[in-house]
């Protein structure tokens, strides 16, 4: 081998990992970075409509960038820097367009601006928090502002927010692009809210902390099955509003909800990347320190589940609603073994849940519970007439399926399994589906 | 005498242009509403312009009954 080919060969082998590196600290960035990004950009600028913008293009700078020049030691510092430029750049021509001021004075008209942002949110030192509270604002429709707080504070994708949401993926990108339009031009600031009024937005913002929370477990499309780091994300941002505005049973139930569900997280998938469902876990894996914190949570919560007529706010229901579903954590959290769970307690709950929400899904956890409660019959009862309100959603038939076997019908099983499978996209929940149809061959 | 032009659709030689209807943020007794003003034209009764930082200062600024509408306003 001569000198030169051994030095193109150790050259593109140098090239080689410089892609590798950008390529995982690209991933890496994205997932830390962007909504921070996103609202250091707005509270410096006051222009959301061009901030989403101005990210998106400093990630596609770095991914030119970094794998010719070598990832940065401070990607967050690269990305905000470029992203910057990007804005300034569009506020410039904006004003070339309007033709009202020379160059050289908006200029310096950003930078003092710049230099004199005054930041009323300073009671809450994290920006995400912050991010939240604005996108929360009661002159944004709440729809739109769930969905806006996805975009910008999660960083959700329009086919991820849709699925989530369960609406259409067009109607969905016209709804954020409306809710941008309106963050852009109604005179709504993007800041925290005077303490006084922090309250106000509490439900809203617990909301959506819960869907990013949920986010995170149920992918949908792509090759991800789990987003743990949403989990943290989401339990971080709880623990930041609790010692804001302590004592709230809102942000209460809900961290301890959280805590409940993620301490499963290290075992809801085996090592070549299938699903485990619940009674196979290895329940020693749990994170049993926080299943500990989340059961003190809940004791240290106001006993009564039920709601007194006075307590119809929005804010108390959602607590009622968080606390319900916690209890039936944690009787899966405590239980020594699969077999000793406490089904009919959690049928129990998942009714009173039922009857405070009237939701739909939450009738499919209530067939599954009291399937396993009273048999497999019961639970198929009270899956009828659910495909008319989850048209769209592959768990009714894949529930149905599952309690058919059961019951003894696996004909009638795999066309459940057949349909589940029309309906789901994540990958690793349509190789269980698969695997569950699979083994029914024999039997129809 | 004093006398208010107000323009519908038409441009009223004016110094106050208003940003468009999707705009507005409507607030009836209190309450904070994510869309303008949709009753007849006919239901106007006054006007003020405003000066302020934000949406909010205007909101924190109304009387407690009434219904208003917000909107921002380019004024040359």
């Amino acid at each position: 081998m001569t000198k030169q080919s051994t030095t193109a060969r150790a050259s593109d082998d140098e090239s080689g990992v410089l892609a590798q590196d950008s390529s995982a600290a690209l991933a890496d960035a994205w997932q830390t970075s962007w909504s921070r990004l996103i609202g250091l950009l707005i509270g410096q600028y006051a222009r959301p409509d061009l901030a989403e913008d101005a990210v998106s293009d400093a990630f596609e700078a770095a991914a030119r960038h970094w794998p010719v020049d070598g990832v940065p030691t401070n990607t967050g510092a690269w990305l905000l820097t470029a992203a910057r430029r990007r804005v300034l750049d569009r506020l410039r021509s904006e004003a070339v367009h309007r033709r009202k001021e020379p160059l050289m004075v908006v200029d310096d008209e950003m930078r003092a601006a710049a230099a004199a942002v005054v930041d009323p949110g300073a009671h809450v030192a994290d920006e995400q928090l912050r991010l939240i509270f604005a996108c929360c604002h009661p002159a944004i429709a709440p729809d739109d502002r769930v969905a806006l707080t996805l975009r910008f504070v999660v960083g959700l994708t329009t086919t991820e927010i849709a699925r989530l949401l369960l609406v259409q993926e067009t109607a969905m990108a016209a709804r954020l692009t409306r809710a941008k339009k309106r963050l852009a031009s109604s005179g709504i600031p993007f800041a925290t809210p005077p303490a006084a009024h922090l309250d106000e937005r509490l439900d809203v913002v617990a909301t959506v902390v819960y869907l990013a929370f949920t986010s995170g477990y149920h992918p949908g499309a792509g090759e991800t099955a789990l987003r743990v780091d949403l989990g943290d994300e989401a339990i971080r941002l709880l623990r930041v509003l609790d010692s804001l505005l302590p004592d709230r049973p809102v942000v209460r139930a809900l961290l301890a909800l959280l805590l409940l569900q993620h301490s499963r997280r290290d075992t809801r998938l085996a090592p070549d990347g299938t699903l485990v469902l619940l009674p196979d876990q290895d329940r020693t894996r749990w994170h049993h320190a926080e299943i500990a914190e989340g059961v003190a949570l809940l004791q240290s919560l106001p006993l009564s589940p039920v709601m007194t007529e006075a307590d119809t706010s929005l804010v108390t229901r959602l607590a009622q609603e968080y606390r319900l579903q916690a209890l039936i954590a944690a009787e899966h959290a405590t239980a020594p073994t699969a077999e000793d769970t406490r089904w009919d307690v959690i049928a129990g709950l998942y009714l009173q849940l039922e009857r405070l929400t009237g939701s739909p899904v939450v009738r499919l956890a209530r067939a599954v519970a009291v399937a396993e409660a009273s048999g497999p019959d019961a639970g198929l009862l009270l899956l009828e007439g659910l495909e008319d309100a989850l048209p769209r959603h592959h768990r009714v038939p894949a529930v149905r399926a599952e309690l058919l076997v059961r019951s003894g019908n696996p004909t009638a099983a795999a066309t459940s399994y057949r349909e589940a499978l029309t309906l789901v996209t994540n990958p690793t929940e349509r190789a269980h589906l698969e695997s569950r149809l699979a083994a029914l061959a024999g039997a129809e | 005498m004093r006398f208010v032009v107000l323009a519908f659709g038409s441009s009223a030689r004016s110094d106050v242009a208003l940003a468009p209807a999707e705009t507005g943020t409507l607030v009836v007794d209190g309450a904070v509403h994510p869309a303008g003003f949709d009753g007849a034209a006919a239901a106007l009764t006054g006007f003020s312009l405003v000066e302020a930082v934000s949406l909010d200062d205007v909101l924190d600024a109304l009387p407690p009954r009434g219904t208003f509408e917000v909107r921002p306003a380019d004024v040359t």
